[in-house]
């Protein structure tokens, strides 16, 4: 093996990590080889060099500390709470969806149940009536459009007006 | 809820599904074990005791917030590692930030050098430990150990001082067993060439 291969290597030997053929023949190789046992030396000398910086121990109260910081964030654990429900929201796009099918819905339901009151209100006028409602389709775009909240309040102005005379 | 001191044997794993459904004592018997390893990890990595102290705590605050979405895919210490060397990461940007906002650009050249920590609490007064810290080899192996990139800084700490193998440094780092294979010869190189000089 050459030297220059087996220098390369040493950190990966030192720390037993090549595998076991490797690792055999990197042993050899030093006990005959005196620059690559220097080598190896050097670089075990950095590592206990390393023990020059002992372990610490925690502060005491650590624990009381760490403690404190909890029980101060679980009071504080309202607002992430709040960010939970709103996490169990779908995505973006179907609450959009989901928003937009609602209103139809509404819109829908909103006709039908007015277009009942119609027939309530103008009982005495059937024919009158059943006309209005057929002109609807055509009248989408009026300022107040058949069936909308503006025409129903208007309609029940007048109406009202009427009962007054 | 189990709140029953835990046996000195009970896995960490089992523990932390403790702690999921509240137990205080398991995260209590969590915190004892793994306390000197992580602060030890950040001490090693920053060199500031006050500020490893807080960063510490705030690695088991990570570990009671995460309880309920931890999963035994690996090993308990595998995963406090990681949440431990992505708090070093980031302190390591915070600070560089901070320095950013203090000097105007260096000229520094080389790829390692935006890696290089800017010491934290420099501007804090040094506690008891970091004089005692300051016995010159003391401070020289600090020292060569923060000049040197970070990812090489982490490597260096889990091989030395936990005695982890590379697969368990690859697991934590987020990165191949091959890469860290090459930081640690890369990092040997570079304490060898910090060190070794004062030894004459
Ligand atoms: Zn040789």
């Amino acid at each position: 093996m050459k030297c220059r291969n087996v220098q390369k290597r040493l950190p990966v030997y030192q720390d037993g990590e090549l595998s076991s053929v490797e690792q055999d023949r990197i042993k050899s190789h030093l006990t005959d080889c005196p620059e690559c046992s220097k080598q190896y030396k050097e670089l075990q000398r950095v590592w206990d060099l390393l023990s020059d910086f002992p372990d610490i121990q925690p502060m005491p109260g650590f624990h009381l500390r760490l403690r404190k910081k909890i029980s101060g964030l679980r009071e504080h654990q309202f607002i992430p709470r709040l960010r939970q429900v709103f996490q169990l929201l779908p995505s973006p796009l179907a609450t959009v969806t989901l928003a937009l099918v609602g209103l139809v819905t509404g819109i829908y339901l909103g006709n039908v149940i007015f277009e009942e009151g119609l027939v309530f209100f103008q009982r005495r006028q059937p024919s009158y009536a059943q006309e209005h409602v057929s002109l609807a389709s055509i009248r989408t775009f009026d300022a107040a459009p058949p069936g909308s909240l503006t025409h129903g309040y208007l309609r029940m102005a007048s109406h009202s007006l009427e009962a007054h005379r | 809820m189990n709140n029953n001191l835990p046996d000195e044997g009970t896995l960490s794993e089992d523990l932390m599904a403790r702690v999921a459904k509240g137990d205080n004592y398991a995260f209590e018997a969590l915190v004892k074990r793994h306390q000197g390893a992580v602060l030890n990890l950040i001490h090693r990595f920053i060199g500031y005791r006050a500020r490893a102290e807080d960063l510490a705590q705030e690695v088991f605050i990570r570990v009671w917030q995460a309880a309920g979405r931890y999963k035994r895919t690996a090993k308990f210490s595998t995963w406090i590692y990681r949440i431990t060397a992505n708090l070093c990461l980031n302190e390591l940007k915070s600070a560089r930030r901070r320095k950013l906002l203090f000097l105007s650009s260096s000229g520094g050249k080389g790829e390692n050098r935006e890696d290089r920590y800017f010491e934290p609490g420099a501007d804090r007064e040094p506690s008891p430990e970091d004089l005692l810290l300051t016995a010159e080899r003391n401070r020289q192996v600090s020292a060569a150990l923060r000049s040197l990139p970070a990812n090489q800084r982490l490597a260096v700490i889990l091989k030395r001082y936990d005695d982890l193998s590379y697969r368990e440094i690859a697991q934590i780092l987020g990165c191949s067993v091959s890469a860290v294979d090459s930081l640690l010869v890369r990092a040997k190189r570079n304490l060898r060439k910090n060190l070794i000089p004062y030894e004459k």
